[in-house]
C-alpha cells in the first residue's frame, strides 16, 4: 500500500488515499456479500464476518494498486 | 374471543358520509367494529356475528375505552383501519399488555430525574475543580440506566465504588511498574478484563457483578489515560474515582429526594393488572374448550408471564429498599406465588382436550356454577369486594362435595376414560384457581398490610456454580479488545487514543450480552456498527457547529439535560442493552469532554469522534468474527439445553436439585421466546419463527408436565406393578427426549425422530382398562380417579412431546448455518 500518495481535497479536507481505499473496499465487500446472503450460499461458509474483513482488506489493496498504477 | 384467527377491521363515523361508503368494501370474512354517535339506530347497518357497533363520541375517554373493551372482547386483533383519525391510532398503540399512559408519565419523570442528576453531578464536578469532569454525568446516565428505583440504585453505587476502587488501584499498580515490559503489562490486563467481561454475564441474577464491571472500566480509563504519561497515574485514578462519587451523590440525592419510585406501590398495581389479565385469559379458554375452538392464546399467555417476570423483578428491587438490601417481603412473596399458581392453573386448561357435546347436562351445568363463582372469585380480587370470601367457598365446597359424591357412587364411569379424566382434571384446576383466588382475596388492603412483612422467609435455595462455557467466550473476547485497542492506541497512535480502549470493550460487552434481553446479538452487527458510525459522523457535525455556541455554560447545560433527557426515556422503555445506548453514553462524555469553556482545538473534536468509532469497530469486529452469539444458533442450543434437562427431571436420580431443573425447564422456553422474537431477519427466518412460535407454548406445557411426572412417580414408589409401568414410560420418553436433544444438536435434513405413536396407544389402552377395573385395584389405593388422572397426565405428556417432535421436524434446522449478517 502506497502510503506516501497525496490526499484527496474534498471540499477543503485532505482525505487520504488508504481511507478512500478502505471505504472502497469496503463497500464492494458488502454488496458481494450481499448477493452471497440473497443466494443463500453464506452458509457454506465457516465464519462469514472473517470472510467479510478479508475481502474487504483484498478489495482495499487492490483499489490502492489500480490508483497507483 | 372468539375470532383470533379471523382479520378484522375498524370504521369510524361508520353511520354515514365516507365511513358508511367504506363499509362495503371490507372484504369477507374480515370482522368488523363500527363506531359512530347513533350507529345503533343506522338503518343502513345491522348487528351481526360478525359486525360489532358501538354508539359514541370518539373524542371521550369512555367510548375509547368501550370500544377498546369490544375490540378485545369480539374482535380480537385490528388489520385495518377505515376513516380513522388520530384518536383511533391512539387506541390501537393501547393494545392489551402494551404499557399504559401512567407508565409513560414514569418514563418522562425518570428521565427527567436523569437529566437533573447529570446537570448536578457536572456543576459538583466542576466546582470542585476534578479533571476529567465527564466521568460524573457518564456514571449519572449509567447508573439510572437500567435501575429506576433508590435502593436498586444504591446497591449498585455501592459495587460501583468497590469496583472503581479495585480498578483504579490495580490500575496504577500495572501503569507505574510494568508498562515497561509490554507483555506482563498486556496479559495481566488480558486476564483482569477478560473475568470482569465473564462476571458482567451474571449481572442479570445478582448485582455484586456490576463491582466487576466497574474495574474493567476503571481499569482501562486509566490505563489509556497514563500509559502515555506514567507518572501521572494516580493523580489520573484518584481523580476518576472522585468523579464517580461525585455521580453516585448527585444520582441518590435526585433519586431520594426528587418523587422516588416505591416497588411497593408499583408491586400493587401490576399485580392487580396481572389479575385483570388472568380473567381475560381464563374466559378465552373457557370459551375455546365450550365452542371446541382453538382461539390462540399465546399473546395474552405471553401478556401474563412477561407480568409475572415484572413483579419478581419489582419483588427484588422491594427486598433492596432495605437498609440491609434484605427486606422481608413475605406479602409480596406470598401474592406472587399465588400469581404464579394461578397463571399454571389458567394455563393448565389450554392442555384438556374436553369434549363439550360428550359431558351430559348435569357434568355441564357443574362446570358452569363453577366457572360462575371464579367470575364472583375473580371480582373480589379487584375491589374492596361486598361479598363475603366464605360465602363463595362454601358454594365451591357444596359442588366439590357433589363431584366426590359422584366419584364414590361410580356415577362417573358412564363417560369415556380420556373425557373422564380431562373432566376431574378441569375441576381440579378450578378447584386450584378457586383456592388462589380466596388466598387473593381483597388484594389491594392484602399489600398494604405492613405488619405480615415481619413473617420470616426463607432464602432462595443455592445453586452450584459452573463454569459457563459461553461466558468464557466473551471473556476472552473482552480481553482481547481491551489488549488489542491498547496495543493498536501505543504502537499505532489512532485518534482519540483514551477512549478507543473503553469503546473497544463496552461494545464487546454490549452485543455479547444483548440476545438474553430480547436483542439480536452479532446477527447484522457490521450494518449496526456502519449506522453507529454514521450517527457518529452526524454527532461530530453537530458539535462543530455547536462548539462555538457550547462556550456559553447554561447552553453547554441544557444541551447535556437534553441528551440525558432523551437517553433516560428511551432507555427506560428499551428492553435490555440496545448498541444505540452505548453511542448516547459515548456522546455526553465526548460533550463534556470537550470542556468548550476554553476553545476547543477543531482537531481534538475530530480526534475524540474517530476514537469512539475506532474503538467500537475494534470491539464489534473481536465480537462477531470469533464465536458470534446468533439467534438462530442459540435457538437450537436452547432448546438442546431443554431436552437435557428435561432428561434430568425424568431420571430415577436427578442430576443437580428437582426445583434447579424445574425452573430450568420453566425459564428456557421464555428464553426461546425472547430470541424467537429477533429471529426475524429474511424471508426464511420469518417462516421458521412462525414455527418456533407454535413450538414455544409446547415447550412450556411440557416442561411443566415434566415435573408433575417426577411428583407423580413418588406418588407410586411403593406400588410394585404402577410404579415399575411408570418407571418404563419414564424410560420411554427420556430416550424420545435424547433424541429430540441430538436432532436440535446436530441437525440433518435426513434425521427423523422416533415415533411416539406406540407409547400413546398403549397409554389409552391403560387408561381403559383403568376406568373399568379400578375401584377395587390395589395398585390404585382405592381412589380409581386419581390414578386416572395421573395416568392421564402421562398421556398428555406424551401428546405434547409428540407435537414437539411434529413442529421441530417440520423446522429446516440445518439450514440454519448461514450468518445472516447483513
Amino acid at each position: 500500500m502506497n502510503v506516501s500518495h497525496p490526499e484527496f481535497d474534498i471540499l477543503g479536507f485532505l482525505v487520504p488515499l488508504s481511507l478512500v481505499a478502505g471505504v472502497v473496499g469496503f463497500v464492494i465487500a458488502w454488496f458481494i456479500v450481499a448477493i452471497l446472503e440473497r443466494l443463500r450460499l453464506t452458509r457454506y461458509f465457516g465464519n462469514i464476518s472473517l470472510f467479510f474483513i478479508a475481502l474487504s482488506v483484498l478489495l482495499a489493496g487492490l483499489t490502492d494498486w489500480l490508483v497507483n498504477l | 374471543m372468539n375470532s383470533k384467527q379471523k382479520p378484522a377491521a375498524m370504521v369510524t363515523g361508520a353511520s354515514r358520509g365516507i365511513g358508511l361508503g367504506v363499509t362495503p368494501l371490507i372484504k369477507p370474512g374480515y370482522d368488523m367494529l363500527g363506531t359512530s354517535l347513533s350507529i345503533s339506530q343506522s338503518k343502513q347497518l345491522r348487528l351481526s356475528s360478525d359486525r360489532v357497533l358501538i354508539d359514541g363520541d370518539m373524542s371521550k375517554e369512555e367510548t375509547t375505552a368501550k370500544v377498546a373493551a369490544a375490540a378485545i372482547e369480539h374482535v380480537g386483533r385490528m388489520d385495518w383501519l377505515a376513516n380513522p383519525d388520530r384518536r383511533a391510532f391512539h387506541l390501537l398503540q393501547r393494545a392489551p399488555g402494551q404499557p399504559s399512559e401512567w407508565l409513560d408519565r414514569i418514563f418522562v419523570l425518570h428521565a427527567l430525574k436523569m437529566g437533573l442528576a447529570g446537570v448536578l453531578s457536572l456543576f459538583v464536578a466542576q466546582a470542585l475543580r476534578l479533571q476529567y469532569t465527564e466521568w460524573a454525568p457518564f456514571t449519572v446516565m449509567v447508573l439510572m440506566m437500567v435501575h429506576p428505583h433508590p435502593g436498586s440504585i444504591a446497591l449498585k453505587s455501592l459495587f460501583r465504588v468497590v469496583g472503581t476502587l479495585a480498578g483504579a488501584s490495580l490500575g496504577v499498580w500495572l501503569v507505574s511498574d510494568y508498562v515497561s515490559s509490554p507483555i506482563l503489562f498486556l496479559s495481566v490486563t488480558f486476564l483482569v478484563m477478560g473475568l470482569a467481561s465473564y462476571k458482567v454475564g451474571q449481572l442479570s441474577s445478582a448485582m455484586a457483578p456490576y463491582g466487576y464491571f466497574l474495574t474493567g472500566v476503571t481499569l482501562i480509563v486509566v490505563e489509556s489515560s497514563a500509559i502515555a504519561r506514567p507518572d501521572q497515574a494516580w493523580s489520573i485514578a484518584l481523580s476518576r474515582a472522585e468523579e464517580t462519587f461525585v455521580g453516585i451523590v448527585a444520582v441518590l440525592i435526585i433519586n431520594s429526594l426528587f418523587r422516588p419510585r416505591s416497588p411497593r406501590q408499583e408491586f400493587q398495581q401490576l399485580a392487580r393488572s396481572a389479575v385483570d389479565q388472568l380473567e381475560h385469559l381464563t374466559n378465552a379458554e373457557l370459551q375455546n374448550i365450550k365452542e371446541g375452538t382453538a382461539s390462540e392464546v399465546l399473546e395474552q399467555q405471553t401478556a401474563v408471564l412477561r407480568k409475572l417476570l415484572s413483579l419478581d423483578s419489582l419483588l427484588l428491587a422491594e427486598r433492596r429498599e432495605s437498609l440491609y438490601f434484605r427486606a422481608n417481603t413475605a406479602v409480596l412473596q406470598k401474592v406472587l406465588n399465588s400469581l404464579r399458581n394461578l397463571f399454571q392453573a389458567v394455563s393448565e386448561l389450554s392442555r384438556l382436550a374436553i369434549d363439550w357435546r360428550v359431558l351430559n347436562g348435569r357434568f355441564e351445568k357443574q362446570l358452569e356454577a363453577a366457572q360462575d363463582l371464579l367470575k364472583h372469585g375473580f371480582a373480589n380480587v379487584g375491589r374492596t369486594s361486598v361479598e363475603d370470601p366464605s360465602m363463595l367457598a362454601t358454594a365451591f365446597q357444596t359442588l366439590d362435595d357433589e363431584i366426590n359424591h359422584w366419584v364414590r357412587a361410580g356415577e362417573l364411569q358412564e363417560l369415556p376414560a380420556d373425557q373422564l379424566a380431562a373432566y376431574l382434571r378441569c375441576w381440579n384446576s378450578f378447584r386450584r384457581m378457586q383456592n388462589e383466588l380466596l388466598n387473593l382475596y381483597d388484594l389491594p388492603n392484602q399489600l398494604q398490610r405492613y405488619e405480615q412483612d415481619t413473617v420470616p422467609q426463607s432464602d432462595p435455595p443455592k445453586t452450584q456454580r459452573k463454569i459457563d462455557r459461553r461466558l468464557v467466550m466473551v471473556g476472552v473476547k473482552g480481553g482481547l479488545a481491551t489488549v488489542v485497542s491498547l496495543f493498536l492506541v501505543e504502537w499505532l497512535h489512532l485518534p482519540g487514543p483514551t477512549i478507543v480502549p473503553v469503546a473497544a470493550w463496552l461494545a464487546v460487552i454490549f452485543t455479547s450480552y444483548q440476545i438474553p434481553s430480547g436483542r439480536s446479538g452479532h446477527i447484522r452487527a457490521f450494518r449496526n456498527l456502519l449506522l453507529m458510525a454514521l450517527y457518529g459522523i452526524v454527532a461530530l457535525l453537530g458539535l462543530l457547529v455547536l462548539t462555538p455556541f457550547l462556550s456559553n455554560y447554561w447552553f453547554m447545560n441544557l444541551i447535556l439535560f437534553c441528551i440525558l433527557f432523551a437517553h433516560g426515556y428511551f432507555a427506560s422503555k428499551t428492553s435490555g442493552l440496545a448498541f444505540w445506548m452505548l453511542g448516547t453514553i459515548f456522546l455526553a462524555l465526548v460533550l463534556v469532554a470537550l470542556n468548550t469553556q476554553k476553545p476547543v482545538p477543531f482537531a481534538e473534536i475530530v480526534d475524540s469522534c474517530l476514537g469512539v468509532i475506532t474503538g467500537f469497530t475494534v470491539g464489534v469486529t473481536i465480537a462477531r468474527v470469533l464465536w458470534p452469539r446468533l439467534p438462530q444458533k442459540e435457538l437450537k442450543e436452547a432448546t438442546a439445553r431443554f431436552c437435557d434437562a428435561a432428561q434430568s427431571a425424568l431420571a430415577e436420580t436427578p442430576a443437580g436439585s428437582m426445583s434447579s431443573i424445574n425452573s430450568t425447564l420453566s425459564a428456557l422456553p421464555l428464553d426461546i421466546a425472547r430470541t424467537t422474537a429477533v429471529l426475524g431477519v429474511n424471508g426464511f427466518l420469518r417462516q421458521e419463527q412462525a414455527k418456533w412460535n407454535r413450538l414455544i407454548p409446547v415447550l412450556m406445557c411440557t416442561g411443566d408436565q415434566l415435573s408433575r411426572l417426577t411428583s407423580i412417580r413418588g406418588k407410586f414408589i411403593d406400588s410394585q406393578e404402577l410404579g415399575f409401568y411408570l418407571d418404563g414410560l419414564h424410560q420411554d420418553f427420556r430416550t424420545w427426549m435424547d433424541a429430540l436433544g441430538r436432532f436440535f444438536r446436530q441437525p440433518d435434513s435426513q434425521k427423523i425422530l422416533p415415533s411416539l405413536q406406540g407409547l400413546i396407544d398403549h397409554l389409552k389402552q391403560r387408561l381403559e382398562g383403568l376406568t373399568v377395573a379400578d375401584p377395587s385395584h390395589p395398585s390404585s389405593n382405592g381412589s380409581a380417579p386419581e390414578t386416572l388422572i395421573d395416568v392421564h397426565e402421562y398421556l398428555v405428556t406424551a401428546e405434547l412431546m409428540r407435537l414437539c417432535g411434529d413442529i421441530a421436524s417440520s423446522l429446516r434446522l440445518a439450514e440454519y448455518s448461514g450468518d445472516y449478517f447483513l
